[in-house]
């Protein structure tokens, strides 16, 4: 599992230097130019993980003990499920639906395509989920002759703070639920009620702002209105297996400690069980057609990516760089639980804001796990797990560079010539993400820390 | 043999600040698939085809790379499309080309919008000329390579008349 240690490992590093700061170096090295996005960040994952090997802090064995296949099949296993299934058109469906059932009201589409993304940034990871809405937004604020900034503005906002809900929901749930053997049932009752109550209390400066100035024509409504949703559905017998597999998928993360079956079985099995209803009909040539297509939808650089970033922190978690950094974190803290716990929430939300939170998450996991000792034990590090997936996911709303969602989203606008500037999104998202994080340490306390 | 010696002369052309609802009059009347467009000196700056007049009457989510695949769920009528002809037909044909660059970020997309790509210059060979047109271009503008300026188009309609022996 990620950071296990077995055993006296002793790395034995060329030269004969310090560990500690060659694998060090080779860590802010590699996190360095992931930032500065100036090369690939899986080139650059990988090479620092090489790096991490032949310099002797880690041998390839325990390299490969440090990749987390847990996270790394449940990314795969769901990007394959949702490759599949966004074929057949059910996103455009459900979104014109929900345009149709508040009568094309502007504000009312506002709302619930903000709760549509939220819903399905829940299940699917938010990329997709923005880059399936993005589009349908577009085309119903044209209709409706409507700025569509506001409807986008609010769409990346409710994509990461609906994906903070679930387990699969983000990148750094499925990090964290993996590492800290936490399962689908325990993300949504401890997160989704909070992120409930966040999604609330989001909406109403947004309403304040833009929902009540948004106006539309009876005439343009209409256009709307005549929409045939159902029409959207490309292919009937496609939804109906997609929806079956999804929810048996997700059936399977809820029962998943009883079934004892990790969540990367689960999404494996499933995508291998909808690609076989897929392609049941199909004759061979046209099977391995369509399933080298749905393999080649599977973000492999993001998954690359994530084998070398896991290595990297596997070296400085070994080395004990990490160890120590706790060390300091909780002399800082006062070995207090709720001081850890707050400031583990916003450094993450501040952190997360400005970086990728996947290298910031993948780095606090093997810190935190090694607070375990000091607060008695890893039951008692769970508000602190709580609050590193609250910090994470939240703070990518903070600016326009805080989730990979975010930059899809303004990339589309822009050349739909509706460019979102870096600094207004930064000035009314950035309050909008403190306040949500104000809201989840409230919650943080009330619950897990009084 | 090189094109300049079978390219018309005296080509339909399209001024920088001639409109959208000019062009379209042009295109009906001529029944081409583009129209070369040409400023106050006669200067080369772009090629306005009928596509361009399609994609102005579409909606930018469908047209624009990574929007949506199809729009099988919209009902616009006629009277719908007319009144975006409208919206639109006083833009002027270099305005429209300046949108469609900006749009076009994805080089994926199957129409370069190299300029080298979608010119000739009067020296091309004939050969070479006809390969550019096989390969998609229904017509090509000829364009002088130091004052930029339009000496003619050359389409398959040149060659075929030039082949069959008329003029």
């Amino acid at each position: 599992m990620h950071g296990a240690l077995t055993g006296q490992w002793i790395p034995r590093v060329i030269f004969g230097w310090d560990p500690l700061w060659v694998s060090g170096v080779v860590f802010v090295v590699t996190y360095a130019v992931i930032i500065s996005e100036r090369v690939n960040r899986a080139i650059v994952a990988l090479l620092g993980a090489g790096l991490m090997i032949f310099s002797g802090v880690l041998n390839q064995q325990a390299a490969v003990r440090g990749v987390d296949f847990n996270t790394l099949g449940l990314l795969a296993g769901m990007m394959v499920i949702v490759a599949i299934t966004r074929r057949c058109g059910v996103f455009q469906y459900v979104a014109i639906w929900s345009a149709k059932k508040v009568r094309a009201d502007p504000w009312g589409i506002l709302l619930m395509f903000s709760l549509v993304t939220a819903f399905f940034s829940a299940f699917l990871d938010n990329v997709t989920t923005v880059l399936l809405i993005a589009p349908v937004t577009l085309l119903i604020t044209e209709e409706l002759k409507v700025n569509p900034y506001p409807y986008l503005f609010s769409e990346i906002l409710f994509s990461n703070i609906g994906g903070t809900a679930t387990l699969i929901g983000d990148p750094p749930n499925i990090m964290i639920g993996s590492a800290a053997h936490l399962n689908f049932m325990d993300f949504v009752v401890n997160l989704a009620p909070i992120v409930l109550v966040i999604m609330a209390a989001t909406l109403v400066p947004i309403y304040v702002i833009y929902g009540r100035r948004l106006r539309a024509t009876e005439e343009a409504r209409g256009r709307v209105m005549h929409f045939d949703e159902r029409e959207a559905i490309t292919d009937t017998r496609l939804l109906k297996q997609s929806l079956f597999v999804l929810a048996l998928v997700i059936l399977g993360f809820m029962l998943a400690h009883v079934l004892r079956v990790e969540p990367a079985t689960i999404a494996m099995f499933g995508a291998a069980l909808l690609l076989l209803l897929d392609n049941w009909p199909r004759k061979a040539e046209e099977q391995s057609r369509q399933v080298h297509r749905a393999f080649g939808e599977v973000e492999w650089v993001t998954i690359f990516f994530f084998v070398g970033l896991f290595i990297v922190v596997a070296g400085i978690d070994r080395s004990g760089i990490l160890k120590i950094l706790a060390h300091h974190v909780l002399k800082l803290t006062g070995d207090s639980l709720p001081v850890t716990a707050m400031a583990v929430m916003w450094v993450s939300a501040i952190a997360s804001s400005i970086v990728d939170n996947i290298p910031f998450v993948a780095t606090m996991i093997p810190l935190i796990k090694s607070m375990g000792p000091t607060f008695g034990g890893p039951d008692a590090l769970l508000p602190l797990w709580w609050s590193l997936a609250l910090g994470a996911c939240l703070g990518g709303n903070g600016t326009l560079i805080g989730a990979s969602a975010n930059l899809i989203v303004a990339g589309f606008s822009e050349r739909a010539g509706h460019p979102i500037r870096f600094v207004s999104f930064l000035l009314q998202a950035f309050p909008l993400m403190l306040f949500s994080v104000a809201i989840a340490s409230l919650y943080l306390y009330l619950r897990y820390l009084s | 043999m090189s094109v300049e010696l079978i390219m018309n002369r005296r080509p339909v052309t399209l001024q920088a600040t001639d409109t959208v609802a000019g062009a379209l009059e042009l295109l009906l009347k001529h029944r081409y698939r583009s129209i070369p467009i040409i400023d106050a000196d006669r200067k080369f700056i772009g090629i306005f085809e009928a596509r361009h007049l399609l994609g102005l009457l579409l909606p930018k989510a469908a047209t624009v790379p990574g929007g949506l695949t199809d729009l099988t769920y919209v009902h616009d009528t006629i009277e719908d499309l007319r009144l975006r002809l409208r919206e639109v037909s006083g833009l002027s044909v270099r305005e429209c080309l300046e949108n469609r660059a900006e749009a076009e970020t994805e080089p994926a997309s199957a129409e370069k919008t190299d300029y080298d790509a979608m010119v000739v210059r009067p020296g091309t060979p004939l050969t070479e000329t006809l390969l550019l047109l096989y390969r998609g271009r229904c017509s090509l503008p000829v364009v002088d390579a130091e004052s930029g300026r339009l000496l003619g188009v050359v389409s398959y309609w040149e060659v075929f008349r030039r082949l069959a022996g008329k003029d």
